[in-house]
């Protein structure tokens, strides 16, 4: 009863947010939003390669489009759907089976978390969705179709965003071998993104100083990346 | 004149929840803001006067309310949409993820901990 009030809650602010957005200037922000942040996420070899199966796997879990498929399915089947695309999304990431094991979707706390899609962990390897934001539009039948399909296209946006961060993470351990890299400049990025491991900067201090970190901009840029090649298989 | 005190600036962002080292980068991003918006900010400060402006048609109040953000980011923001407000506007669209990660450790004694003047 407790965990459907937060949901309720859930599902009320992100109404909430986005209907602000709607209001005020949301075509504008949809635009921006390429071109602001993607401009600086730019593929090597090896990211190429693993977005061509990733995208791969997205049309073979969502061969009507992703908004499409999981718009009509059931809680539970929206759950196995995402559990099995995580898993299959992982493999084609070439991560180890550590992380495999450690996706989780479950009802996060009724705190800041609230607004959040997702969770990274550097310590367990452990990636968590957002339990609230998959089931979204189950939870209230005066969910806005749009939002709907805003949110559910963001969850896959967002798995896909904390596996490039898992995948970042191991590559800050050495336990991706950079010398596979045909890219340039790998050997720069990895050194950002260590340093930023050691000093990272949540939403909830400043929401510019979060946006501007290097491991942000290429987790999100990666997520936008493997969605374009995605959606190029529907044109 | 309109005066922040360093420490118990320092004190309140860490009552949001930021730590020590979060709470020094934000208090640097003060000193930078626009003049207009450290103004509104020492009055929120010492006075809990909300400003009423929207800034490229955001408020504090909606920032504060419909994004959850604590009052220091949401000046921040502000702060930014004055600045950069496609980048700005663009952010606040965006889903928003946490990486949890062990915090290094900092040198506090490099700090800049002089008092804030937000308004002559």
């Amino acid at each position: 009863m407790f965990l459907v009030e937060i949901a309720k809650a859930v599902v009320g602010i992100i109404g909430e947010i986005i209907g602000v957005l709607d209001c005020y200037f949301s075509a504008i922000a949809a635009q921006c939003s390429a071109y602001c942040f993607r401009y600086r996420f730019e593929p090597n070899e090896s990211d190429e390669a693993i977005a061509v199966n990733l995208a791969e796997s997205l049309n073979d879990a969502f061969p009507e489009g992703i908004v499409e498929t999981l718009r009509d399915m059931n809680g539970e089947e929206r759950l196995e759907t995402f559990t099995l695309l995580a898993e299959k999304l992982a493999l084609s990431f070439r991560l180890g089976t550590d992380v495999l094991e450690k996706i989780q979707i479950v009802e996060f706390a009724e705190n800041d978390d609230w607004i959040h899609y997702s969770k990274y962990k550097t310590e367990t390897h452990c990636i968590q969705m957002n339990k609230n934001m998959l089931l979204y539009d189950l939870y209230s039948m005066e969910a806005d179709e749009n939002v709907t399909d805003m949110v559910l296209y963001d969850c896959v946006r967002m798995l896909i965003h904390e596996l490039r961060h898992a995948y970042q993470y191991q590559a800050v351990l050495k336990n991706i071998n950079c010398q596979d890299y045909s890219g340039y400049d790998i050997k720069g990025r990895v050194a950002l993104w260590t340093k930023n491991y050691s000093e990272y900067i949540g939403s909830k201090e400043s929401l510019r100083a979060y946006m501007d970190q290097p491991i942000e901009i290429d987790a999100r840029g990666y997520a936008d990346y493997v969605l374009d090649k995605h959606e190029e298989g529907f044109r | 004149m309109n005066l922040i005190k360093y420490t118990g600036l320092k004190r309140r962002i860490m009552d949001c929840g930021i730590t020590g080292r979060g709470a020094s980068r934000v208090i640097r991003q003060i000193r930078r803001m626009d003049p207009q918006i450290k103004k509104s900010f020492g009055r929120w400060y010492n006075y809990n006067e909300a400003p009423k402006e929207q800034i490229h048609g955001i408020t504090f109040d909606m920032l504060t309310d419909n994004f959850r953000m604590n009052g220091f980011n949401a000046f921040l923001t502000l702060d930014w949409l004055k600045k950069e407000p496609m980048e700005a506007k663009a952010a606040l669209g965006c889903a928003l993820d946490n990486v949890i990660t062990a915090e290094a450790e900092y040198d506090e004694t490099e700090e800049n901990t002089s008092d804030i003047i937000t308004e002559e």
